[in-house]
């Protein structure tokens, strides 16, 4: 192995290397003549070694039995012993590499049949992901013996076989190989050397799944699943699909695994680079399932036709459309009761309610406009999300407020709309005073809708964080569909209040008391402008901060000049306009000054205790050392994150349950664009945060449990102690505790 | 221009441009994904720069006008040194060097793997295996290999004068063997682009040892 990273430098280096390969040529003829003296020893023509050009992994053909009995299936292994470290491919190689084969010369007579490859492992290589058998391989050939084939002379079975054989660096090599076996035409006896590696190299074939077994696909993903009811989720693990075929399926991407009571379905992404949908899918189906007698690996083989779509809604994770939709007309509704969209919208109300008392007709026209202008945002929100992970990035709800450019412009113009409220100035499109019965109204309320979704965006609903992971993993029209279905649920209140005269009619009359509530609802506004501010601070820091505080200075200079321009005379109006835009402008190119975001954005520590940094290296890491896990993927723009995190995680209850369960504490901050956390979230079928995932002790053979977006204290403490009863059924665990 | 006309606009000026904004902010900010990425044939090859074994930065835009052939390479990787050991690369570099075809090899592996290479032993890699090509460049960080999704080692990215990706793939097909003896996939391809015909067999499977990111 050494010879290999001999770095390279010259004729010398060469020369040095050719010897290094020398050799180790001549180590691995000598371990070869051992191994063929060996088997030599155990007896005649019951395994066959290599002739030819030495090579690094130990190859060697072995019969089941001791004798060729014609009219029968004679089964010959390949057996690939490389050294240790060193792994070869399985029939689909995966991200690199080549497949091992093997060439027979058979005499008249023998037919060979296709070799059954053992269920294959995943070996990561950096980010690339390989298929194949890490150290000794056994890759079994039915060879079929023909009645007629004569008894008494003893037959040569020979066969080419080729392997690339890699660890970090990959050799191409082959081996001639002989296997000389008697005909005889009594029952052919065991290879009893042979019994065990034939039982195991069985046992590890893919069986025929006893399930049915479905495939469906979208346009990134394709989707496996095993019917098998009763399957019990706390004992399956590790659960990957192996596709045939090369470009099936992206090999380096994680899967996504979910077990329910009607069965298993494995997730895998397709290549960025895929072409036409696919007809069929043919693989290996691999999972680990404890079963009494401790953790087995079982593999079946899969070749299904795929239909388009989910063909069964027994998954409990893929939402199907029209659910999705309904959803996310629900979240939709709720989020017109986000702290951030309420203000926007109770001016509409507002105006609705002035409609109500001049004209019906104009009402219901203003309804629809600000209904457009709320799918107007939606459609375009979404299309953005839609292309831009169509280019390759890596992106989900809420991502805006990952640009500080977009959380600061997002503060100023709530604080702009909040220095209106309080009556500085005066805005015909959104101002009580304003004339929203006039035509042109209908534009504002048009940017009304754009506004309000505009600043609601950041306020992922709970109810949302499914259906918009279920759009991004839709085809175009689809997910365009859902994000529709948000803006619709956003605009219906309002929507069926201006169709609706009776109804309207129970919202309150107009009077003086609403240039109080106008103002009253100024403050809601700031407050929304501070919690950006505080972003924005977690984001770029404080020297950076106070341009944006500049900038909003500059705006409420702005706005007080346009306030007394629009009291004053013609002339003063003219020059505060023009002061007002150039300050305006100024405010605008602070923006153009932020910097890229800071590292570390979201705290690490809460309530006395130290979440590490979440990272899928680490997330390993941490499993391996045994101890269960509780993963929270976070965002500084994110509230509810926040209250979460103010209300169950910094609580003393949880502290306690924490350090009880020995619980290991991983923290993502997605309050900046990562294309690690995203692939993190998407893997759990999210879009947006919060995540809350708890992973039992590795040793307990049970998936993580996702959390609710919303916790209670009392519902993450059970569930840490689900963790721990499930520990503790498990013998290998409670010996560990 | 009416008081409330010049009002209205300064009101949707108010909320077009922090719309214009937030595409605009937006846009700057989305980090490519660092996972493979794998760019399409006929679409713009990804611009790099790269340090190569003279020390210079090479960007490949600046070999706009030009074909160039882009060469994942490892000095230790076998299916590599049989491509040299049986001169099959060189004979291609020589057909590229004399249709005026850049030829860059690439090397991503960083210090400490088996495949790193500092400047000068490149240099006389280069010398050695006989090459005849551009120059050799280092991918230490892996991010160029990244951007191309580059798996294997060999394998070949073709980018016509425009600087649009023809061809990505295996120097030839699959073979454990001497690679002369295998179908060439480059050669034709290299031919199709020299005449300005769209290359037939655009893509093909990398295969060979991992690329060493």
């Amino acid at each position: 192995m050494d010879n290999l990273t001999i770095l390279p430098s010259g004729n010398a280096r060469c020369d040095s290397r050719a010897l290094a390969a020398k050799i180790i040529r001549v180590g691995t003829l000598l371990g070869l003549l051992a191994l063929s003296v060996g088997t030599a020893a155990l007896g005649p023509s019951r395994a066959g070694a290599a002739t030819g050009a030495p090579t690094r992994v130990v190859a060697d053909l072995i019969s089941e039995t001791t004798s060729i009995k014609p009219g029968t299936t004679l089964w010959v292994a390949l057996r690939l012993q490389p050294p240790a470290g060193w792994h070869t491919y399985w029939s689909n190689p995966g991200d690199s590499g080549l497949a091992t084969s093997i060439d027979w010369a058979l005499p008249a007579g023998l037919v060979a049949g296709h070799m059954a490859w053992p269920r294959p492992e995943r070996l990561p290589i950096g980010p690339l992901v390989i298929y194949g058998y890490d150290g000794e391989a056994v890759l079994l050939t039915p060879i079929a013996v023909s009645a007629q084939f004569v008894a008494g002379q003893p037959a040569t079975l020979s066969a080419e076989a080729s392997w690339v054989v890699c660890n970090e660096t990959c050799i191409p090599e082959q081996a001639s190989l002989k296997l000389t076996l008697p005909v005889s035409d009594a029952a052919a006896p065991i290879n009893q050397s042979a019994k065990a590696l034939f039982e195991k190299a069985r046992a590890e074939l893919p069986e025929i799944s006893p399930w049915p077994v479905t495939s469906w696909q979208s346009d990134r993903t394709i989707s496996v699943r095993l019917a098998a009811a009763g399957l019990d989720r706390t004992r399956i693990s590790n659960a990957l699909f192996f596709p045939s075929d090369d470009g099936v399926i992206d090999a380096g991407a994680s899967q996504s695994i979910s077990v329910d009571a009607k069965g298993l379905t494995v997730t895998a992404s397709r290549p960025a680079q895929s072409k036409s949908p696919l007809k069929r899918l043919s693989g290996v189906l691999e999972f680990n399932s404890a079963d009494g007698a401790g953790d087995v690996r079982r593999a079946y083989a899969v070749d299904v036709p795929i239909t388009a779509a989910p063909s069964n809604a027994g998954s409990t994770t893929s939402l199907d459309i029209a659910e999705a939709l309904l959803l996310a007309l629900l979240g939709g509704l709720i989020l017109n009761l986000m702290p951030c969209v309420l203000p926007v919208l109770a001016i509409k109300a507002i105006g609705f309610a002035q409609q109500a008392a001049q004209n019906p007709s104009v009402a219901r026209r203003h309804g629809l406009s600000f209904t457009a202008g709320v799918l107007f945002f939606f459609g375009v929100l979404g299309g953005l999300i839609v292309a831009l992970r169509a280019a390759g990035a890596t992106i989900g709800w809420g991502f805006q407020l990952q640009s500080p450019i977009v959380v600061a412009a997002t503060a100023y113009i709530l604080f702009t709309v909040g220095l209106n409220l309080s009556g500085v100035f005066e805005l015909g499109t959104i101002s009580i005073g304003g004339r929203l019965a006039d035509r042109n109204g209908y534009t504002g309320s048009f940017f009304t809708g754009v506004l309000a979704t505009l600043v609601a965006s950041p306020c992922t609903a709970p109810f949302m964080g499914a259906a918009l992971g279920l759009a991004l993993a839709q085809p175009w029209y689809v997910a365009a569909l859902i994000f529709q279905a948000v803006g619709l649920g956003m605009a219906l209140p309002y929507l069926v209040l201006s169709f609706a005269p009776r109804l309207m009619r129970l919202l309150p009359r107009p009077g003086a008391w609403l240039a109080w509530f106008k103002q009253a609802l100024a403050f809601p506004m700031y407050g929304a402008c501070i919690w950006l501010v505080w972003v924005l601070a977690q984001q770029v820091g404080v020297d950076s901060l106070a341009w944006t505080l500049i900038g909003l200075l500059l705006i409420g200079f702005s706005t007080w000049l346009v306030g007394v321009g629009q009291k004053g005379l013609v002339q003063t109006r003219l020059v505060t306009l023009g002061l007002a835009t150039a300050t305006v402008i100024t405010a605008v190119a602070l923006l153009a000054m932020m910097p890229a975001p800071n590292e570390g954005a979201v705290r690490q520590q809460t309530a006395g205790l130290v979440w590490e940094k979440f990272s899928p290296a680490e997330l390993d890491s941490v499993r391996a050392a045994g101890n269960p896990v509780m993963v929270d993927i976070t965002a500084a723009w994110c509230v509810s994150c926040l209250v979460n995190d103010a209300t169950v995680l910094s609580s003393s209850e949880f502290a306690q349950s924490v350090k009880r369960n020995h619980l290991a504490l991983l923290r993502g901050d997605w309050t900046k664009s990562d294309p690690e956390i995203t692939h993190y979230l998407e893997s759990f079928n999210r879009a947006g945060v919060p995540l809350y995932v708890l992973y039992p002790s590795i040793n307990a053979n049970s998936e993580p449990t996702v959390l609710p977006q919303i916790l209670t204290k009392e519902g993450v403490v059970a569930a840490i102690e689900r963790l721990q009863s499930a520990a503790a059924e498990n013998p290998k665990q409670g010996e560990k505790l | 221009m009416t008081k409330a006309k010049v009002i209205r606009m300064l009101g949707f000026g108010a909320f077009l441009a922090p719309a214009i904004l937030f595409g605009v902010g937006v846009l700057p900010h989305v980090e490519p994904s660092y996972a493979l990425s794998s760019p399409a044939n006929g679409a713009p090859a990804p611009d790099f720069t790269a340090v190569g074994s003279d020390g210079a930065q090479h960007r490949l835009s600046d070999y706009r006008g030009s074909t160039v052939v882009l060469e994942w390479t490892s000095p230790v990787c076998e299916f590599t040194v049989r491509q040299y050991d049986s001169g099959n690369m060189q004979a291609l570099q020589a057909y590229a060097a004399e249709h005026k075809v850049v030829w860059l090899s690439i090397d991503t592996a960083a210090p400490g793997k088996p495949g790193y290479l500092t400047a000068a032993a490149a240099e006389s890699l280069t010398k050695a295996r006989g090459a005849t090509i551009t120059s050799f460049l280092f991918d230490p960080t892996g991010e160029i290999g990244q951007r191309y999704g580059a798996k294997s080692t060999p394998s070949i990215y073709v980018i016509d004068p425009s600087g649009t990706l023809v061809y990505q793939g295996a120097v030839n097909e699959q073979t454990r063997g001497d690679p002369r003896k295998a179908q060439n996939y480059v050669r034709p391809a290299l031919e199709e682009v020299l005449s300005g015909k769209p290359v037939s067999l655009a893509s093909t499977r990398q295969y060979g040892c991992p690329v060493e990111y």
